[in-house]
């Protein structure tokens, strides 16, 4: 994951270098020897006007309201001993799509390449899907199936991005972005370590009566990669959109205490807000 | 009901009681099986008046867990306030409208209940009679006993104790002359050893302790708890005939769950089983339905030392080759099963070739004792003679059922088939006989498969271990079907697959139709009318019924 991540880094300051390059001033032409009355010349009807290289302010801030898309849901298989015969619990955790808040502030340190650090939240409460097969107190071989929800599971994500960035801006009222860069990503997902069931005499059926859960605290450094356009209204306030893609894969402890289990995080995000640049 | 209606119906009761339908008399009482609408419209008329007199009174009203909408009456009879020993009528009702009548009574036309000695006296005659060491189990009381000649007779009647057995006595209320003995102890034929005993792992409910784990069942309904005589006789005699205390000490342990004494291991598993088969396939709840106690012993006698020769006969044959139940043993007389643990198994009967190992390890034996314990607690089918037969016979029907529960069908070790004791009492070789009784073919045991043979001597209580090859074979045509090895009648059984249809059929018959002296004519009646119960009045479930006792001559 850290090759993958640098690998971006590369490729993104890659194409920072290509843009600034393109953007680089003209060398200015020599004095002409003899001097040339400074008489406009009419554009030709359909001749473009040569553009005007807008100015980089140093810093850019936007403040996104997000919305990032599922994909990450995983599960878990636990083997467990009861009634002296092997049971298993598996728990599908669905992480839903859901909305997230971005900020993310650049600075430029060259023409237009710069360096940023972007901040995303990711919360969302979800019920999640278990089914167990517990062994059968009398009889080997007749467990007993009982599956269920439990509700309130709580994922929540806080990834910090760093970034390099290279920023275009075409016009004096448009300004894009293009950014990659590492992400330090820390995870809070609620597992289920055990559950209860509901059973009685003689035991040949039970119910799911409640799961309980823990929560799990992971770090971990990903990558992120993504665009973003300001629209601006006036010279330092405007409006914008952006799309990332920032993500990792957690290996979280186990439930039962050993061995690890793997929590993806992250994932595309497309956003809209404000936009300053100083 | 006016006095002179009133006297209609009893004189019209009287007169049906001399000669009714289906009605018999034997010379020493009347056996009602009525279950026509003709019948049953004058016998529920002669059970009401019965009940208005007090010659009748209900001793228990039971509701069918398969038939919810009835209620099963047993009433037992009384002679001027004094009960008529096994004298019961059983009176099925839907919605007050009665749907069978089965009885035996005594006709009693005069006789004096005042008794010339008094309950002292009563009770001095009855230890004299039962010998030195004798105690009463239960309670003494008066009890008019119907004499298979002769007039009945004024008694006094109790559950006696000795230092090895448990018998119920019966002694004159006049004179304290012995009338009649039965041994309460319900047990299984002791004649051979066997060998081998069903491997696998089972699960066993037992309790964690501080210091291990105790044969405690904390997860089935009642208590169900096994104790570990460790090999001390007279610890098991004490306990169970001399009504000694059992202390949580005596109960088996094992330091970490993981046990390995045989007899602890099956007889702990094969108790739970047959209470789980009884709860799901009848809806029983344990030996009398309301969860009693069911307390275990086992390793009274080491394998190893079975064949001491110090070890008294009567003793062996109880302790050893046998198990049994006894409602009236154990502490304040709860009642308690026994395991015997048999011979070495370097050691077989010259009679059979067999060699009898640990009692326990039958599940099918398991299963037969505690059943006894539901007939006690039912029909409490009197264990003497034609009752005694159908008592012990029940108990192989459900033994034989609760394998079929559990186990594959076949005929090896720990399989289902209709021999009992298969898994404990068998041939070194393999070869030649397994078990102690067949319901295939009860001959090859030497026991009677048609009435005509039947055993009619005074040993085992009237031979109940062998006539119940008659009924258990009527129960084996009309499940698997066959030919009667004397009649010659075939039978359309329902088949393997429909077993549980005869299983309801006579676990209604048994433990809510029958009066306790049923005869086996009762019980073919009883039967008929529990399978129109269940799966109509005609059909090949009464057909197989009553083809299969026509075929072993019980008519």
């Amino acid at each position: 994951m850290h090759r993958t991540s640098a690998a971006f880094m590369i490729v993104l300051l890659g194409i920072a270098a290509s843009a600034a390059a393109q953007a680089k001033p003209q060398p200015t032409p020599a004095k002409p020897t003899q001097p040339t009355p400074a008489k406009p010349t009419p554009a030709k009807p359909g001749q473009a006007k040569p553009t005007k290289p807008q100015p980089i302010d140093r810093i850019y801030i936007s403040v996104n309201g997000a919305f990032q898309t599922g994909g990450n849901s995983f599960g878990e298989t636990v083997t467990f001993r009861e009634n002296a015969e092997d049971g298993r619990f598996s728990t599908d955790y669905e992480v839903k799509s859901g909305p997230a808040l971005n900020i993310s502030v650049g600075a430029s340190i060259w023409r237009n390449i710069g360096v940023g650090v972007g901040v995303t939240r990711y919360s969302k409460t979800t019920p999640t899907a278990f089914s167990a097969s517990v062994p059968h107190p009398f009889f080997f071989n007749r467990p007993r199936e009982v599956d269920g929800e439990v509700a309130d599971i709580d994922r929540e994500e806080l990834a910090v991005h760093v970034q390099a960035r290279a920023t275009f801006v075409p016009t004096q009222h448009i300004q894009a972005v293009v950014f990659g860069g590492p992400s330090f990503f820390t995870v809070k997902q609620g597992i289920v370590t055990d559950f209860e069931i509901t059973e009685a005499y003689p035991y040949d059926t039970a119910t799911f009566s409640r799961g309980i859960t823990k929560t799990v605290d992971e770090s971990k450094i990903g990558f992120n990669v993504g665009a973003d356009v300001g629209y601006f209204f006036t010279r330092q306030v405007g409006v914008g959109g952006s799309v990332q893609w920032a993500a990792t894969t957690i290996d979280a402890p186990a439930s039962t205490g050993t061995g690890t289990f793997e929590i993806k995080a992250g994932g595309f995000q497309a956003g809209a807000g404000l936009r300053l640049r100083f | 009901m006016t006095r002179l209606t009133a006297a209609v119906v009893a004189g019209a009761a009287f007169l049906l009681w001399m000669d009714v339908g289906s009605a018999q008399q034997p010379s020493s009482g009347l056996r009602i099986a009525a279950t026509t609408v003709n019948d049953l419209r004058t016998w529920d008329q002669y059970v009401t008046v019965q009940i208005r007199r007090g010659d009748l009174q209900v001793a228990s009203l039971d509701q069918d867990p398969s038939l919810p909408s009835r209620v099963v009456e047993r009433m037992q009879q009384f002679y001027q306030g004094v009960p008529v020993f096994g004298a019961e009528v059983v009176r099925d009702s839907q919605s007050g409208v009665a749907q069978s009548i089965f009885g035996e009574v005594t006709q009693i036309f005069s006789m004096e209940t005042r008794p010339a000695l008094d309950a002292a006296a009563a009770e001095r005659a009855m230890m004299t009679a039962a010998g030195a060491g004798a105690r009463l189990a239960r309670r003494m009381e008066l009890t008019i006993l119907p004499m298979s000649e002769g007039a009945p007779r004024l008694t006094y009647s109790a559950i006696v104790a000795t230092s090895d057995n448990v018998f119920r006595l019966f002694v004159d209320a006049n004179t304290g002359a012995e009338l009649l003995r039965f041994t309460e102890i319900h047990t299984q034929s002791a004649v051979g050893t066997g060998q081998g005993l069903v491997g696998g792992t089972k699960k066993l409910s037992m309790r964690s302790q501080a210091a291990g784990f105790v044969a405690d069942d904390r997860l089935r309904p009642p208590l169900l708890t096994t104790y570990d005589m460790r090999g001390d006789l007279n610890r098991a005699l004490n306990v169970a005939f001399g009504g000694a205390p059992l202390f949580p000490s005596d109960l088996a342990t094992d330091s970490d769950n993981v046990w390995t004494d045989i007899p602890t291991v099956d007889a702990h598993a094969y108790i739970g089983w047959t209470y789980d088969y009884y709860f799901k396939r009848h809806g029983r709840r344990g030996l009398d339905n309301r969860d009693r106690p069911i307390l275990t012993l086992v390793n009274g006698l080491r394998r190893e030392n079975g064949a001491d020769p110090n070890i008294p006969d009567e003793l062996r044959g109880l302790f050893v080759t046998n198990a049994f139940w006894c409602g009236a043993c154990g502490p304040a007389g709860v009642g308690l099963m026994y395991f015997g643990n048999g011979f070495p198994g370097n050691l077989v009967f010259q009679s059979t070739g067999q060699n009898w190992g640990y009692l326990a390890g039958s599940l099918d034996v398991a299963a037969h004792e505690l059943t006894h314990a539901v007939t006690e607690s039912t029909s409490n089918l009197i264990y003497l003679n034609e009752s005694g037969a159908l008592n012990e016979s029940f108990s192989d029907i459900m033994g034989t059922s609760v394998e079929f529960f559990y186990q594959p069908v076949g005929a090896g070790l720990g399989q289902a088939d209709f021999v009992l004791a298969e898994d404990s009492v068998r041939t070194p070789s393999g070869a030649g006989l397994q078990g102690i009784r067949s319901m295939v073919n009860p001959i090859a045991f030497g026991d009677p498969d048609h009435y005509s043979i039947r055993f009619t001597g005074t040993d085992d209580n009237g031979g109940v271990h062998s006539n119940c090859g008659i009924p258990n074979h009527a129960f084996f045509l009309a499940v698997v079907g066959g030919t009667n090895r004397v009649s010659g009648q075939s039978v359309t059984g329902v088949g393997i697959a429909n077993m549980e249809q005869m299983e309801k059929v006579f676990y209604r018959a048994f433990t809510l139709l029958m009066p306790a002296n049923s005869t086996f004519s009762t019980a073919r009646a009883a039967t008929i009318q529990a399978a129109r119960d269940l799966y109509g009045a005609t059909g090949p479930v009464v057909n197989a019924v009553t083809q299969a006792w026509t075929a072993v001559g019980v008519n």
